[in-house]
């Protein structure tokens, strides 16, 4: 028999009695719990209770009624549009990156989109404010060149995508970028070895390479979007009829104090898409993982 | 020629990037700047004023130690239960790299929204109070401090290092000081840089579940942002700092994981 170090160990007792073991685990074990599940089952719970009894009333009444309806409709169309332009623009730039700047410009671009991936919120609004409100300096810039007025406005759908992409193109280049290195100059040479022309190879090589992360980021996009609360709150601000999932949550418990029910159904939506995008993600990286392995 | 084509949508996009910033330091140090394409004249008097409100240093002082606090709860929950996991190998970690990725499920309003409905009913007393908010943030970066240590420990295969530690007839408290400890140094930094910065930024979870009864910086900075467009890009610019300060430092210390093998101390 071979004695493995933990067989000969294993008599000696070096780590502390399974107690102390449990303990740390217990204890992470009980935050999650106290933190995360309870709460998220609790909002599940209620979301699907009506009137003390078990229903989708909440639901369908949500999926109805005309605010809570376009709130959806927005939130939805907004992910998709932001999240479709963010991962094809940022895909652009991170194949930019790769293959034409230099060590140095790559190294300062990442550090620049690092702190913009970072710098979101009330802050980032404000800046966007400063140049595209009504008396933003690129607002007025814009109408001096035309020589009257223009109708620039920020709190709108395309606005917020103007505002959504300035922390979404720089996340999708900083998680599609490491997988570039999978599009080996090799592979290229192949290709052109074989007679293939650019067409062909991302036609049938670079294509099908670098299509599982991208929509991997895609995916990532989509639920950072779904999720934004602070940026639409401060664009947006009160007033008007602009409307989002997470703003309307945030306004029936934060100020209105009625139709918790409805905050809560809007909630576990959120959850469960951000939930199913999480594990989309997870699966489209595994896969890629091999291809870089 | 190629090079041009690609460097010019390079160069749009750091422009896109950097305009906002630009103009957010110009409105911190601009007399006026209301119907001009760039302002009149500029001015320190912002700054003065910003460092001078009540409001900054309480705020700013809350929402540094609130981070450091969040950190901290975070590391000792997480190292500890990471360490025992990866030296036993149970089958069952994947349950809890699945629970730790909760989080990312819950976006900073449906998180609020759930503390303040389930601890409404079952301990009002928490409503309101910073321990809750500490207890929100510390889930909020749950998942960044998790995987973090946890890729720390992969990548210097504790498993093994422990058992040839064992073989040496170390005791427990010395495997731990000597040889777990010092190994993953750069896992526990960056978890704590990266969960630090996640506490610091977030106004959703803050907003809704202390508000103005314990008003952090960033949640300050929604209230400023509606009276008083100087002295807000003033606190914009602290975030700045701040983001940037802790992102070149998350950068500094990947560089430093890539580099580094493991080894052990003492």
């Amino acid at each position: 028999m071979i004695l493995t170090p933990t067989a000969m160990g294993a008599g000696r007792r070096p780590w502390p009695a399974l107690r102390a073991d449990g303990l740390a685990i217990a204890l992470l074990v009980l935050f999650v719990g106290a933190a995360l599940v309870a709460p998220a089952a609790a909002l599940f719970r209620s979301s699907l209770m009506a009137s003390g009894r078990p229903s989708l009333e909440v639901y369908t009444r949500i999926l109805m009624a005309g605010g809570y309806r376009r709130a959806i409709a927005t939130s939805l169309a907004l992910a998709a549009t932001t999240a479709t332009l963010g991962s094809v623009l940022g895909g652009a730039v991170a194949l930019s990156l790769h293959r034409a700047a230099r060590e140095r410009f790559r190294g300062l671009f990442l550090s620049l989109a690092a702190v913009a991936t970072n710098y979101g919120g009330v802050p980032l609004a404000f800046g966007f404010i400063l140049l595209l409100g009504s008396q933003g300096a690129i607002t007025l810039l814009l109408g001096s060149l035309v020589g009257r007025q223009i109708p620039v406005e920020l709190v709108s759908f395309w606005g917020l995508v103007l505002v959504y992409l300035y922390f979404l193109i720089p996340l999708c280049v900083l998680t599609f970028l490491p997988a570039l290195v999978a599009l080996r100059s090799e592979l290229r040479d192949a290709a052109s070895v074989h007679g293939g022309r650019a067409i062909h190879f991302w036609r049938y090589v670079g294509g099908p390479i670098l299509l599982p992360p991208l929509t991997a980021s895609f995916v990532l996009l989509f639920a950072h979007a779904l999720g934004s609360f602070t940026t639409p709150w401060a664009i947006v601000g009160g007033g008007s009829d602009l409307t989002l999932m997470t703003l309307q949550i945030g306004f029936l418990f934060g100020e209105a104090g009625f139709d918790l029910e409805a905050a809560d159904a809007l909630a576990v939506m959120i959850m469960l898409l951000a939930g199913a995008s999480l594990l989309i993600y997870r699966l489209l990286m595994s896969r890629v993982a091999r291809w870089l392995g | 020629m190629f090079r041009l084509a690609a460097l010019t949508p390079l160069g749009l996009m750091a422009l896109y990037l950097i305009l906002p910033l630009v103009a957010t330091l110009l409105f911190a140090l601009a007399t006026r700047w209301t119907t001009t394409i760039l302002p009149e004249g500029f001015t320190l008097q912002w700054i003065a004023e910003t460092v001078r409100a009540s409001r900054f240093a309480e705020t700013l002082g809350r929402s540094l130690l609130l981070g450091a606090a969040v950190v901290l709860l975070d590391l000792s929950l997480v190292v500890p239960a990471l360490v025992v996991l990866a030296v036993r190998r149970p089958r069952w970690q994947f349950l809890l790299d699945a629970a730790s990725l909760l989080p990312y499920t819950m976006p900073g309003v449906v998180l609020a929204l759930a503390l303040i409905r389930f601890y409404g009913e079952t301990v009002p007393a928490l409503l309101g109070t910073p321990w809750l908010l500490g207890a929100a943030h510390a889930a909020l970066a749950l998942p960044i401090v998790y995987w973090a240590v946890l890729n720390n420990l992969k990548a210097i295969r504790l498993h093994e290092l422990y058992e040839a530690a064992l073989t040496c007839g170390a005791r427990w408290d010395q495997i731990l000081r000597s040889v777990v400890l010092p190994n993953i140094r750069t896992g526990m930094a960056i978890a704590a840089v990266a969960g630090f910065t996640a506490s610091f930024t977030d106004f959703a979870v803050a907003n809704f579940v202390v508000g103005g009864s314990w008003l952090t910086f960033s949640v300050w900075q929604g209230y400023i942002m509606r009276m008083n467009g100087h002295i807000m890009a003033v606190t914009s610019i602290v975030s700045l700092l701040v983001t940037m300060v802790t992102t070149l430092l998350l950068i500094h210390l990947a560089r430093e994981t890539k580099s580094a093998a493991p080894h052990a101390r003492g």
